[in-house]
């Protein structure tokens, strides 16, 4: 087989207020063999935010961003279901208007690059996935997770809007997804269906409505808790810093103490594939994880 | 019980373009008026209109060539006078829902893009894309909303107040809760649309069922042409839901199971853009032949495969997504399966220009108006033209608004209401409530829509109409034996529908009757036994009403000729 | 070509408020055919089953909006989703449900009034002096026309509003359907009142600043509106129109700008610090709790994108708007 290589667009919070999600992201690859080159001069993907306030110039920095996958010859990957979002949009939007593609691509010349719309963008899970395969991935599990109830978490951004990622998630339909379920099973553990799995942690709105942000959060939590989870994996670090981060307000927006481990979708297969709790940067969550 | 009694000086039924129009001209002219619909505004049935609206106003067009073709369409049957009145207007009226806010596909120097449409001799529909009818519905309620028009949506209209020739308002109650009120008016206008689901094959939405034809005639007031029955060419195989004119205007090909371009046998110079009833006797007369095509081999091709999938999505999009829907068909990568479906009704309740609502042929009902589908003015004769419905609710609904105003401002006086006069929709709803009889509302409902298709539809002669009175006359004895299942009064759309079942019965039978006295065939109603048309005998408008005895009684009413010989009529 | 067949089990929810203390399901099994939506189904349950079952529908071609409502939580227009797609996506069991249970008034018939009200709140219609016999159609190009952006075909049938999670948390909120209107109108040519129609939707609470991008909305509606993109388009008007207010958001939305061009990546707190300015004391107990956990990097270890110049130029060149 062939080494899998893609070019890795880390995205900001793995380098900061994650770092557990860089150290896991790397030890896994290392374990499954796969190659990844990170795309040090990637700048923010805007998550959005930069998308309200200037959208032309955040088309041009993400164009920028993939450029830099495609001159290296690889696909990329994504470890941010955000990132996922808006570099997925950005490809999507210039791919299908020759015009917007060209208006970009005039400002990219001025710095020497061009866009071209070579590069697939996937988020790292969905690449494990298609790649390598669940059945490869189970084989190399040493660790079966097999005594905990796990509750995914998928996070938005990953699953909407579906034209944005079906060629790139399994086709994965946000009502009904499967992935990540199927994922635990992989690790051997044992996936909690509750009602709020594939709905919105938040996040993104924490900042202006911290109350209904808290209840979103509390929401989810708490469905997983009443689900009987062990603890709660996501793929998206965002998802992370508010479902991890933000327990005690959660709990007081919801009346009642919602405690819940949550983990990195790598550090779930780090932890499954026998990586240490040191490679795996467990003890940067501040929901401590206290079950390895 | 006490029903309280509202007062307005006008209140309309139907909240689709022409009561919506005429709603924010009786507002704007200071009346205090009310509508009422049994939906919410924004959900009429005007905002189906796929295709376009007609006004002459490209360099080579003139009002007169719409006029001309308009009539032509119509077989001769439209009033000469009527139809000028509404090309001459069009234009104005079409430039003013743009001013509005309509959101209508352009030109590349910004003018209102049009395109050809069956049965013209320009291209001169007016277009939103594929979706003009909606752009069109959302700008006439948005602009009479903004101007503090007061809507009583999911309220049904049950009866008319009506005595000694004069109109006083309007019974209703309130789908939500059953809640009663008399709405007490100078005058009334009538807008409630279309009767074409009293056939089994309809392009037409649930609430489409013509109640407001048949409060008008249990009065035993007229109504005016109602055989003619417009069958769209293009429904959806199984469903009835229309693929619009706009894909054979954009050069959509009807192909039978052989392959053949069959159009070529019936109308050679004009092929698939031949007028509707034409296009559409042909479409049934090839699956009759037995070359038919799709699951049940009742219907026949349009292929539009050849205009790529570029202009499918920019011009069609709507049309496609309906396919995919309810097919599983892709009209980019197939042809589709269509056939004839009942669309419109060109007959309705008689009004002149000014849409008073003639209670003979000499003389109107007080304070009562109507426009739109429900009336029959007539631009449309024996056939309407496509792209001329839109316009017509709009243009009349509007100008109707005004000569109500106008009418209101010279003085109608208001006949105060009283109880007694919500006592007709009392006991409708108690019989429906409280009738402990055997038969069950859907069936009859399904016998009625069957039998009409069959007997009553595209062919029609006097063995299969004959058949179809006797059907009638079962049907309306089992409707005297119904039960229904739901008693409470949140939302009991079980006895909505059995209403709904009683009048359409009671008006099919002047569709029925229409069609068996009328011995000739001419536009959309067509005898297999008298082929042709016989101006001799039938250039005329019929007008049926129901006497004391419950038997209709028809009159004929001289066609307003002009300036546009009565000639044959080819494509 | 011949109609396939499926066996479906629907769990139908009913609940009459007249009557019912709670809602209850009923139960039928029906083979349903490949050219079936969720429509047909219904119509067959009251017209053959249950006489008193109440939805609401109309046009039953998808574009009168009444039909909405929810299977397995989808919520779909039920004249417009093909009961072959939905046993796709979610097997053979569908639960039948009215788009918000909270609102029910009897079976799948919801109260829509914060829907309306919240429509009625943007100024729903083009304002504009309306010549009442003009000669000539206002001019407006193809290109004018195009930035409306389909915002028009919305058919109000209300899936994205009743899917949208904050609306389900803060009833203040206007909702997609609401903002996709004001977009609607804000970006066409021949509307006077886009200024007055963006500070009606700017307001805290209730305006666009509390989207949370979840894209719920987008995926929610049958017409493709694609309300979230809208949302996007006035957030950007704000900034274009130079009417933005200095808020928390406007000033977060910003900060992205500030960070990139600073360090290629974000400050995450020196830009949580200029959104929230003297507020960021509200932020002390969750920052504190990652500096324990070794999730903030010291200022002097802020990571910066390689070849900075490159995004500083760019940001020179490429910028749009001014704050």
């Amino acid at each position: 087989m062939k080494k899998l290589k893609y070019a890795l667009f880390t995205g900001c919070t793995a380098k900061e207020s994650t770092p557990e999600q860089f150290m896991s992201t790397m030890a896994i690859a290392d374990k499954l063999g796969i190659e990844l080159v990170v795309l040090n001069e990637a700048s923010c993907c805007g998550a959005s935010h930069l998308q309200d306030y200037d959208d032309f110039l955040s088309l041009v920095l993400n164009a920028r961003n993939i450029c830099y996958a495609e001159s290296r010859g690889l696909d990329m990957v994504t470890i941010c279901n955000t990132c996922q979002l808006n570099e997925a949009m950005t490809k999507h939007r210039l791919d299908s208007d020759p015009a917007l593609k060209e208006r970009v691509n005039v400002k990219l010349r001025e710095v020497g690059l061009e866009y071209k719309g070579t590069s697939k963008i996937q988020h790292f899970m969905y690449a494990i996935i298609e790649d390598i395969g669940l059945d490869v991935l189970k084989s190399k599990v040493t660790k079966p997770l097999t005594q905990f109830n796990i509750a995914p978490f998928y996070g938005c951004h990953n699953i909407r809007p579906t034209e944005l990622h079906h060629d790139v998630n399994g086709g994965e339909s946000p009502y009904n997804p499967t992935s990540l379920d199927e994922l635990i099973e992989a690790c051997g553990g044992v996936s909690v269906d509750y009602a709020e799995k594939n709905k919105c942690c938040g996040f993104h709105i924490d900042l202006q409505s911290p109350k209904t942000s808290n209840i979103m959060a509390g929401k989810a939590l708490a469905g997983a808790i009443d689900g009987n989870s062990d603890w709660m994996v996501t793929p998206c670090p965002l998802c992370h810093l508010k479902l991890d981060i933000q327990q005690p307000n959660a709990s007081k927006a919801m009346g009642r103490e919602l405690k819940l481990p949550v983990l990195h979708v790598q550090q779930m297969i780090g932890l499954a594939l026998g990586c240490t709790p040191q490679e795996l940067g467990l003890k940067h969550h501040v929901a401590k994880v206290n079950f390895v | 019980m006490s029903i309280p009694i509202y007062t307005y000086d006008a209140v309309i039924v139907g909240a689709g373009l022409a009561g919506n129009a005429a709603a924010r001209e009786l507002q704007k002219a200071g009346k205090k008026v009310a509508v009422i619909t049994k939906l919410h505004p924004l959900r009429s049935h005007s905002g189906a209109a796929q295709g376009g609206i007609n006004a002459a106003f490209s360099a080579k067009d003139s009002e007169e060539l719409h006029m001309y073709d308009t009539i032509k369409g119509s077989d001769y049957l439209a009033d000469q006078d009527a139809v000028a009145f509404m090309c001459n207007e069009a234009p104005k009226t079409i430039r003013w829902a743009e001013r509005m806010g309509a959101v209508f596909s352009r030109t590349a120097d910004g003018k209102i893009a049009q395109r050809p449409f069956g049965g013209q001799s320009e291209p001169r529909a007016c277009y939103a894309k594929d979706r003009t009818g909606l752009t069109l519905l959302q700008t006439s309620y948005e602009q009479a909303h903004r101007e503090g028009v007061l809507f009583f949506d999911e309220w049904y209209a049950a009866d008319i107040i009506y005595k000694n020739g004069k109109i006083s308002g309007v019974v209703a109650f309130n789908i939500r809760n059953m809640d009663k009120a008399i709405f007490n008016a100078n005058a009334v206008m009538f807008a409630t649309g279309g009767y074409a689901r009293t056939y089994k094959i309809n392009s037409n939405a649930h609430a489409n069922t013509g109640d407001g034809l048949s409060i008008v005639a249990r009065h035993g007031l007229p109504l005016e042409d109602m055989e003619f029955v417009q069958f769209h060419p293009s429904g959806l195989s199984g469903s009835g839901i229309l693929i619009s004119e706009a894909a054979r205007g954009e050069g959509g090909k009807l192909l039978n199971s052989l392959g053949e371009r069959f159009m070529s046998k019936y109308a050679p110079n004009a092929m698939e853009l031949a007028s509707r009833d034409v296009v559409a006797r042909a479409i049934i007369e090839e699956i009759r032949q037995g070359r038919g095509v799709g699951p049940r081999k009742d219907a026949v091709y349009i292929d539009l495969t050849h205009l790529g999938a570029e202009k499918i999505m920019e011009r069609l999009p709507e049309l496609r997504d309906l396919a995919i829907t309810f097919l599983g068909l892709d009209m980019i990568k197939e042809p589709i399966l269509i056939s004839a479906t009942a669309h419109y009704s060109m007959g309705g309740i008689p009004v002149d220009i000014d849409g008073h609502v003639r209670k003979d042929n000499e003389s109107f009902v007080e304070g009562f108006y109507a426009a739109g589908e429900c009336a029959c003015v007539s631009v449309h004769g024996a056939n309407r033209l496509g792209a001329n419905s839109v316009l017509e609710a709009l243009l009349f609904g509007r100008h109707v608004g005004q000569s109500m105003a106008k009418d209101l401002d010279r003085g109608i006086a208001l006949r105060p209401a009283s109880l007694e006069d919500a006592q007709n929709m009392l006991d409708e709803m108690r019989f429906v409530l409280e009738n402990n009889g055997t038969e069950r509302v859907p069936e009859l409902r399904t016998l009625l829509q069957e039998s009409m298709t069959e007997n009553a539809g595209v062919f029609r002669s006097e063995e299969t109409l004959k058949k179809e009175l006797v059907i009638l006359d079962e049907l309306e004895a089992r409707y005297k034996n119904i039960r229904i299942e739901d008693k409470s009064k949140i939302f009991n759309t079980e006895m909505q529908e059995a209403i709904e079942l009683g009048h359409m019965l009671d008006y099919a039978r002047f569709i029925v009757d229409g069609a068996l006295r009328r011995q000739e065939s001419r536009g959309a109603h067509f005898r297999e036994d008298f082929p042709a048309r016989d101006d001799e005998k039938f250039l005329n408008h019929t007008m049926a009403y129901r006497d004391a005895n419950g038997k209709i009684v028809s009159y004929p009413r001289e066609v307003v000729l002009g300036r546009f010989e009565v000639k044959a009529r080819a494509y | 070509m011949s109609l396939e067949t499926k066996k479906v089990n629907f769990k139908v929810f009913r609940f009459n408020a007249e009557r019912d203390f709670l809602p209850y399901y009923e139960q039928y099994t029906l083979d349903v055919t490949h050219e079936e939506v969720v429509l047909d189904v219904l119509n067959r349950i009251k017209w053959e089953f249950s006489g008193s079952l109440s939805y609401r529908r109309s046009c039953r071609h998808g574009i009168c909006g009444s039909c909405s409502i929810k299977v397995n939580n989808k919520a779909v227009l039920a004249c417009k989703e093909r009961l072959f797609d939905l046993v796709e996506l979610f097997g053979d069991e569908l639960v039948i449900k009215p788009l918000s249970e909270a609102r029910v008034v009897k079976d799948l018939i919801i109260d829509k009034k914060d829907f309306w009200a919240k429509y009625d709140a943007v100024k729903p219609y083009l304002i504009d002096d309306i010549d009442e016999a003009p000669e000539v159609e206002n001019l407006v190009s193809p290109h004018e026309v195009e930035q409306i952006l389909d915002s028009e075909i919305c058919i109000q049938c209300g899936n994205c509003f009743y899917s949208c999670p904050a609306i389900e948390n803060n009833e203040e909120f206007f909702g997609p359907a609401a903002f996709a209107k004001a977009y609607r109108f804000a970006a066409d040519v021949r509307d006077n009142a886009k200024i007055e129609r963006l500070e009606i939707v700017n307001a805290p609470e209730q305006g666009v600043w509390d989207c949370m991008k979840c894209f719920e909305c987008a995926q929610a509606c049958p017409k493709d509106v694609n309300p979230i993109e809208k949302i996007t388009k006035l957030h950007n008007m704000y900034f274009q129109e130079g009417i933005a207010k200095s808020n928390v958001a406007t000033r977060h939305a910003y900060a992205f700008k500030r960070s990139v061009e600073k360090n290629g990546l974000l400050d995450e707190a020196d830009m949580v610090l200029y959104a929230e300015r003297l507020d960021v004391i509200k932020q002390m107990p969750n920052a504190l709790s990652m500096l324990k956990v070794g999730k903030l990097p010291m200022p002097w270890n802020q990571p910066k994108s390689e070849k900075l110049d490159e995004i500083k130029k760019l940001i020179k060149s490429s910028s749009t708007v001014k704050f």
